[in-house]
């Protein structure tokens, strides 16, 4: 227990770090205003499914109002990933492999296989961005800005957290 | 018990997700610029827009209100006007017209029958009495019938039996307006021009000023057509009144000062 509860808090900060100190550097070099990068929300992705419902959504309340204070853009992170995580448990009955979850376990992309995690990825990664980029701009005037950020950011976080999955999946 | 809280849980991620998600709000309101600036415009739009409806509710009450202080500053214009009026015939000002005015708001009027009654607001303790004249803003409508102690029934000009003194502007002569034999509110005819009068489409037609009713030179409409039916010294003329009495909505009920001295030394002319 206390062993999991040291993994979590190390994949939160490392996540954050991740986020903060690597692809924010990396949106800076590039400075493509329509893409960034979003690696953070694969520690929502990552909780085993025993978490609590209300915690993971306090969880990605918090994780996103870190994100939030080094972007300097209070609230709009965390307004994304509370979000997510909210609707996570949504996605993942919609998802559920015939033979069901173990609950006990991280879903990763090594137990359900990539087809499975592509479609849990992608609807809730989406799902974060677009809400980000509702925030981010806060008006529906500028909605097709909003579906272009959406989708490059979407493309670009999506090939990240495939590549970062294929070398750093739990596999237990 | 932890099944219990567990459930509580369970139910309780959406108040919790939508109360974080309204921190996330005020946060992104209070410390983003930009959006702080779209959301005071919105905000200011949204206030803007709930102090348009709410003025404009307002406006509807006081519409009436308005509406009636209008026709009551018009009335006092009208009677100003009237006396004036009056004043230009001469140095006998023992002579003037002079009419008080009482504003009035229609509140039942009929066009299409034989005999047509408005019905005004105003009755006997606004000091309506009968046979007082009536008009509207632009022209003679009608003569008071009937007074109860808050309404008054007006016989309006498409009252088979209305008959008002007329006069053409241009010759002088004088006849009698009635309601013809068409239904068209805006027609009526004028009897009783000799055969000699000149006479032209177009002519202006006011009212002669003989009765009590009306101050002289109100305008009343235009000779649309005449003709003289065969064997007959007097025209048959069709003028198009000036007031719509299929629109009426405010009018005024004309109360002519020394109105009874007259009538009385006519009735005893009369009775001899």
């Amino acid at each position: 227990m206390s062993r999991d509860l040291l993994k979590y808090g190390l994949w939160f900060v490392g996540f954050f770090l991740l986020q903060v100190l690597l692809f924010r550097e990396v949106e800076r070099q590039v400075a493509w205003s329509y893409v960034q990068f979003f690696i953070y929300p694969l520690f929502i992705l990552w909780l085993p499914l025993r978490v609590h419902e209300a915690l993971v959504i306090f969880l990605g309340f918090l994780l996103g109002l870190l994100i939030d204070l080094v972007y300097n853009s209070p609230g709009v992170h965390a307004s994304a990933l509370t979000a997510m995580a909210f609707f996570r448990p949504f996605i993942l009955s919609w998802v559920q492999p015939r033979e069901g979850y173990n609950v006990n376990m991280s879903p990763t992309l090594w137990q359900y296989g990539l087809s499975w995690f592509l479609k849990y990825v992608s609807a809730l990664l989406f799902l974060h961005i677009l809400v980000y980029n509702i925030s981010s701009f806060f008006t529906f005037y500028y909605w097709k800005d909003i579906l272009l950020h959406t989708l490059w950011s979407f493309v670009a976080s999506l090939i990240c957290i495939l590549a970062f999955n294929l070398l750093f999946s739990p596999r237990r | 018990m932890a099944q219990y809280f567990s459930a509580w849980m369970r139910k309780g991620s959406v108040p919790l997700f939508l109360a974080l998600e309204l921190v996330c709000i005020l946060l992104i309101v209070s410390f983003n610029e930009n959006q702080q600036a779209i959301a005071s415009y919105t905000l200011g739009n949204f206030q803007g827009k709930i102090n348009k409806l709410s003025t404009s509710i307002g406006n509807q009450w006081t519409l009436q209100e308005r509406l009636d202080s209008i026709s009551w500053e018009q009335a006092r214009l009208l009677e100003f006007c009237l006396s004036a009026n009056g004043e230009t015939h001469g140095a006998d000002s023992l002579r003037r017209d002079s009419f008080s005015v009482i504003p009035a708001r229609v509140i039942n009027n009929s066009i299409n029958r034989r005999n047509n009654y408005i019905t005004i607001d105003k009755g006997r303790l606004d000091g309506i009495e009968q046979d007082m004249g009536v008009i509207s803003a632009r022209g003679p409508v009608g003569v008071v019938r009937a007074v109860s102690d808050h309404y008054a029934l007006v016989m309006s000009l498409l009252h088979q039996q209305s008959r008002i003194s007329a006069r053409l502007k241009n010759s002088g002569y004088f006849g009698s307006l009635r309601r013809g034999y068409s239904r068209n509110p805006k027609k009526m005819y004028l009897a009783d021009i000799p055969r000699h009068a000149p006479l032209s489409v177009g002519d202006t037609v006011l009212t002669s000023g003989y009765s009590d009713l009306f101050p002289e030179g109100m305008t009343i409409g235009t000779v649309d057509t005449f003709w003289v039916p065969s064997a007959s010294d007097f025209y048959e003329i069709e003028l198009t009144l000036f007031p719509d009495i299929a629109r009426l909505h405010h009018v005024y009920v004309l109360d002519k000062k020394h109105t009874e001295e007259k009538e009385l030394l006519e009735q005893q002319w009369q009775h001899e």
